[in-house]
C-alpha cells in the first residue's frame, strides 16, 4: 500500500466522526500533506470542514451522514428532497405505462392504416376469414351435440347450459352467443323449438325464451 | 255475416281458453296428443275389476311452451266424448291459494262436475236398494221405509230424494254387507260418509284420509258409472307442497286412475331441482304427451282453418280464400314474430269483429291493419325500423316479387336516403353513379370533404335468396341468411355493414314513400336512425 493510499485509508476508516486535519499531519510528516489534501478536496474524494475551532477530513462517503446526524436544517431538506424524488419516481412509472400504450395504439393505427393501402378483393379475404372463425354450420353442430349432451328425456335443456360450453368453446361473450343462436333458430325453425323461461335466452316479442330442444 | 260467410266470429276471445271454446281442437299435433291420452283411457277402461290393483294407475305429462294450446287440449279432452269412459276432474293449480294439501285435496274433488257428490250419493243409494231389492226387511231398515208409508204407494224414490234434500238421514248399520265383497272396511266407512253428505265438512282430515277417500271415489266411478277417474293438473309447477302431495298420490297407486299433469318445460326442469324424487317418477310417466311442433306454422294454420270450417257448414272456404288468409297469418308468424297459436287466435277474434263492423267479407290488408293498430298498437316487423304496416309490408313484398331489378332498386334507395341526407344538411350529396368497379354502387361526399363508396357486395344467388324471404312463400327456407347483401364503405374508413332483411325492407319502403311523395315530418327520426343503423351518418 502506497502512503497516499494509507492516507486515504486512514480517512475513511474515521467515519462520521472524521479525523482532525493537525493529527493527520503528525501521523504522516514524510509528505506534504496540505498539497494532497487540497488535490483530493478539488477531486471531491475527501471533505475538509471546521467542527468548532477545528478542520476536520471525511471520505466523502462518510460525509454525508455526518452533516444528517449533526445538521437538523440539513436533514430536513433531504427528507422533503426524498419525498419529492418518490413523487416523481411514480410519475415516471405512470408516464411510461401511457407511453406503452400509446405505442401500442400507434402499431394498431399504423397496421390499419397499412390494412386499408389493400385492395378490396384482400379486404374481402380477411372478412370471408373471420366468418370462418365462428361458422354457422360448424356453431350448429356444436350447439345440436350439447343440446343431445344435456337434454332430459322430454329434450328440452336451458339455453343457458350451451351457453357456458359454447362461449367457452368459440371463446365468444353471452350476447354473440345468443346472436348466433337465434340466428341458428330462425333459418331452422323446423328443427328447433323454443320455449319460454329462464333467465336468459333469446328475446322474442318481449319475452325470454331460455329453452330449446330439436325437433 | 262475418268473414267467409259466417254467422258467428268462430275464435275465442279470452285470453285464456274456456270450456265455451275448448269443443274446437285443431293441428295435427293436438289431435294426435289428445288421441294418446284417450288411448289411455281406454286400455285403463278395459280392466272393469275393482279389486284388481295391477296395473291401473296412469301418470300422463303434457309438457310444452305457454300459449302453445296445452289447456285448450285439456278442457277439450275434459267436454270431449272420453266423458263416456272417465269421471274427469279439472283443475287449474293458479286458481289454488294457499297452495296447501288440504286445498289441493279439495280442489280435486271440486274439479269433477258440480253435481259430481250429489249424483255419486243418488247412484251409491240405488245400488244398496238394488242389491237388497229382494229383502224388503233390509230395505226398510236402511231407508227408514214405514208401513203406512208403503201403504200410501211412497217407495224408495221417494226416499232415495228425501235423503238426497238431507230431509232424511239412512240407517246405514246394514250396509256393510252389500259391499264387502268389492270395497275395504276404509272404503265402506267413506261411503257411508258421502251417503250421510259429510263428504265435503270442513273437519280437519290427514293425508292417508285424503289418499283413502282418493281411492274410494276411483273404485266408486268404477263400479257405478263404469269409469276410470282422471285427475287434469294444469299449471302444475314446483311448488313443494304440491311435489309432496303428488308424490303421495303417485306412491299411493289410486286404482283406476289417471294422472294428467300439465306444465311448461321450464316447470318441468325446476322440478328436477327441487324435488329429484317427485322428477324421477314424472320422468317414468306411462305417457309423455309431446307437443312437438305446436307452434309451427303448419300447426297454427291447421287450427285457424278448423275454427272457421266448424262453423262453415253450408258454404266451405275456397281454397283460394285459404291461401290468402295463411299468406297474411304468415307474415304475421314470421314478420312480426306472433308465434304462438294464442296470439294469432286473439288477432283473428279482432280481425274477424272489425270485418263485421265494416261489412267486409274476408281478412285483408286493410282489416288486418287496423286490427294490429288495435290489438297491438306498439307492433312492427323483426328489426323494422321504419313503421310499416301490415299492408305497406304486403304491397312491397308483392313489388318485390313482381320480377324488378332487386339490385337497382336497393341502389336507388341508398341514393335517396343519400339525397334525403344532403337535404338536412347531414351529408353531402351522392355525385354519380359511378361503375368504376362491379360493386360500387354509390358515391358521395360527407361532411369532411372526403369521398367515400358504397359497395354491394352482392350475387344472384343471394339476390334470389332475398326474394325467397321477403316475398312469402311457405316453404322458404332462411338458410343463407349470411348471404345478405353486405355494404362496405370504403375511403380510409372501411366498414363492413351487414345489409339485413329488415334493413332493405325499410330501405325500400323509404324509397317509395319518397317517389309518391309520402313522407312526413314524424318519418324524418325514422328515417335518420336507419341511415344510422347502416353507418351512413
Amino acid at each position: 500500500m502506497s502512503l497516499e493510499e494509507k492516507i486515504i485509508d486512514r480517512i475513511f476508516s474515521s467515519g462520521v466522526l472524521g479525523i482532525k486535519k493537525t493529527d493527520l499531519k503528525k501521523e504522516f510528516t514524510s509528505v506534504d500533506l496540505d498539497k494532497i489534501l487540497n488535490t483530493w478536496q478539488k477531486q471531491n474524494e475527501i471533505i475538509i470542514s471546521k467542527k468548532g475551532s477545528t478542520y476536520y477530513c471525511w471520505h466523502k462517503d462518510n460525509y454525508f451522514q455526518y452533516l444528517l446526524n449533526s445538521d437538523p436544517k440539513f436533514k430536513y431538506i433531504f427528507e422533503l428532497l426524498k419525498e419529492v424524488q418518490t413523487s416523481f419516481q411514480n410519475l415516471s412509472v405512470s408516464l411510461n405505462k401511457h407511453v406503452e400504450k400509446l405505442d401500442s395504439k400507434m402499431i394498431l393505427l399504423m397496421d390499419s392504416l397499412l390494412a386499408t393501402n389493400t385492395n378490396s378483393s384482400a379486404f374481402e379475404n380477411n372478412l370471408s376469414h373471420s366468418n370462418k372463425v365462428i361458422n354457422l354450420e360448424n356453431f350448429k353442430e356444436d350447439f345440436d351435440l350439447t343440446i343431445n349432451k344435456y337434454s332430459a328425456s322430454i329434450g328440452w335443456v336451458p339455453l343457458s347450459t350451451l351457453r357456458n360450453d359454447l362461449s367457452e368453446k368459440y371463446e365468444i361473450a353471452e350476447n354473440e352467443f345468443y346472436d348466433l343462436a337465434e340466428q341458428l333458430v330462425n333459418e331452422n325453425r323446423s328443427h328447433y323449438e323454443l320455449s319460454s323461461g329462464g333467465n336468459e335466452g333469446i328475446m322474442i316479442r318481449g319475452l325470454i325464451y331460455g329453452y330449446v330442444r330439436c325437433l | 255475416m262475418y268473414p267467409y260467410s259466417l254467422y258467428k266470429n268462430p275464435f275465442p276471445s279470452s285470453p285464456t281458453p274456456n270450456l265455451g271454446d275448448a269443443h274446437i281442437l285443431g293441428g295435427k299435433r293436438h289431435i294426435e296428443a289428445r288421441n294418446s291420452i284417450f288411448s289411455c283411457i281406454k286400455d285403463l277402461e278395459k280392466n272393469k275389476e275393482v279389486n284388481d290393483t295391477t296395473e291401473k294407475f296412469r301418470i300422463v305429462t303434457v309438457i310444452q311452451d305457454v300459449g302453445s294450446g296445452k289447456t285448450h287440449l285439456t278442457l277439450n279432452i275434459k267436454i270431449s266424448e272420453i266423458n263416456e269412459k272417465a269421471t274427469i276432474s279439472y283443475l287449474d293449480l293458479s286458481q289454488i291459494y294457499p297452495k296447501n294439501i288440504r286445498s289441493l285435496y279439495q280442489a280435486m274433488i271440486n274439479g269433477f262436475q258440480s253435481n259430481y257428490l250429489y249424483n255419486l250419493r243418488k247412484e251409491l243409494l240405488y245400488y244398496i236398494n238394488d242389491k237388497i231389492k229382494s229383502n224388503h226387511k233390509a230395505t226398510k231398515k236402511i231407508f227408514k221405509l214405514g208401513f203406512f208409508e208403503s201403504l200410501a204407494g211412497k217407495g224408495i224414490d221417494h226416499k232415495v230424494l228425501q235423503i238426497l234434500d238431507n230431509k232424511l238421514e239412512p240407517n246405514l248399520d246394514y250396509i256393510d254387507n252389500i259391499f264387502d265383497n268389492t270395497f275395504s272396511k276404509t272404503d265402506i266407512s267413506i261411503i257411508k260418509i258421502i251417503i250421510q253428505n259429510h263428504f265435503e265438512d270442513k273437519e280437519s282430515i290427514t293425508l292417508i284420509d285424503m289418499i283413502n277417500r282418493l281411492s274410494t271415489l276411483s273404485k266408486i266411478n268404477l263400479k257405478l258409472f263404469n269409469k276410470v277417474s282422471l285427475y287434469q293438473f294444469d299449471e302444475f309447477d314446483n311448488n313443494v307442497e304440491i311435489l309432496s302431495f303428488m308424490k303421495a298420490i303417485i306412491n299411493a297407486h289410486i286404482p283406476n286412475t289417471v294422472l294428467m299433469l300439465i306444465l311448461t318445460p321450464a316447470s318441468y326442469l325446476k322440478i328436477a331441482s327441487e324435488d329429484s324424487s317427485v322428477f324421477d317418477r314424472l320422468e317414468k310417466a306411462n305417457y309423455k304427451i309431446d307437443l312437438a311442433g305446436s307452434n309451427s306454422f303448419e300447426e297454427i294454420a291447421n287450427i285457424v282453418l278448423a275454427y272457421i270450417k266448424f262453423y262453415n257448414h253450408n258454404t266451405d272456404i275456397t281454397e283460394v280464400e285459404q291461401n290468402d288468409l295463411l299468406s297474411k297469418i304468415k307474415i304475421l308468424y314470421d314478420d312480426f314474430d306472433f308465434r304462438n297459436i294464442r296470439s294469432i287466435l286473439n288477432i283473428m277474434y279482432n280481425a274477424f269483429e272489425i270485418a263485421i263492423d265494416k261489412n267486409i267479407s274476408l281478412i285483408n290488408e286493410q282489416v288486418l291493419d287496423e286490427t294490429l293498430q288495435k290489438t297491438y298498437p306498439g307492433v312492427r316487423i323483426k328489426g323494422s325500423i321504419m313503421n310499416i304496416s301490415i299492408s305497406d309490408y304486403i304491397k312491397l313484398k308483392n313489388h318485390i316479387n313482381s320480377n324488378i331489378d332487386l339490385k337497382t332498386e336497393i341502389v336507388q334507395s341508398l341514393h335517396d336516403l343519400i339525397n334525403y341526407l344532403h337535404k338536412c344538411e347531414i351529408k353531402c350529396k351522392y355525385e354519380d353513379y359511378l361503375p368504376l368497379e362491379e360493386e360500387v354502387n354509390v358515391i358521395y361526399k360527407d361532411n369532411n370533404g372526403s369521398t367515400s363508396q358504397l359497395s354491394m357486395l352482392l350475387n344472384e344467388s343471394s339476390l334470389s335468396n332475398l326474394k325467397n324471404i321477403v316475398y312469402h312463400d311457405l316453404e322458404y327456407s332462411l338458410k343463407d341468411f349470411k348471404k345478405y347483401p353486405k355494404i362496405t364503405n370504403r375511403n380510409n374508413k372501411h366498414s363492413f355493414i351487414n345489409l339485413e332483411h329488415s334493413k332493405i325492407v325499410d330501405l325500400l319502403y323509404m324509397s317509395s314513400k319518397f317517389n309518391q311523395n309520402l313522407h312526413t315530418s314524424d318519418d324524418h327520426n325514422n328515417i335518420i336512425l336507419l341511415a344510422k343503423s347502416i353507418n351512413l351518418c
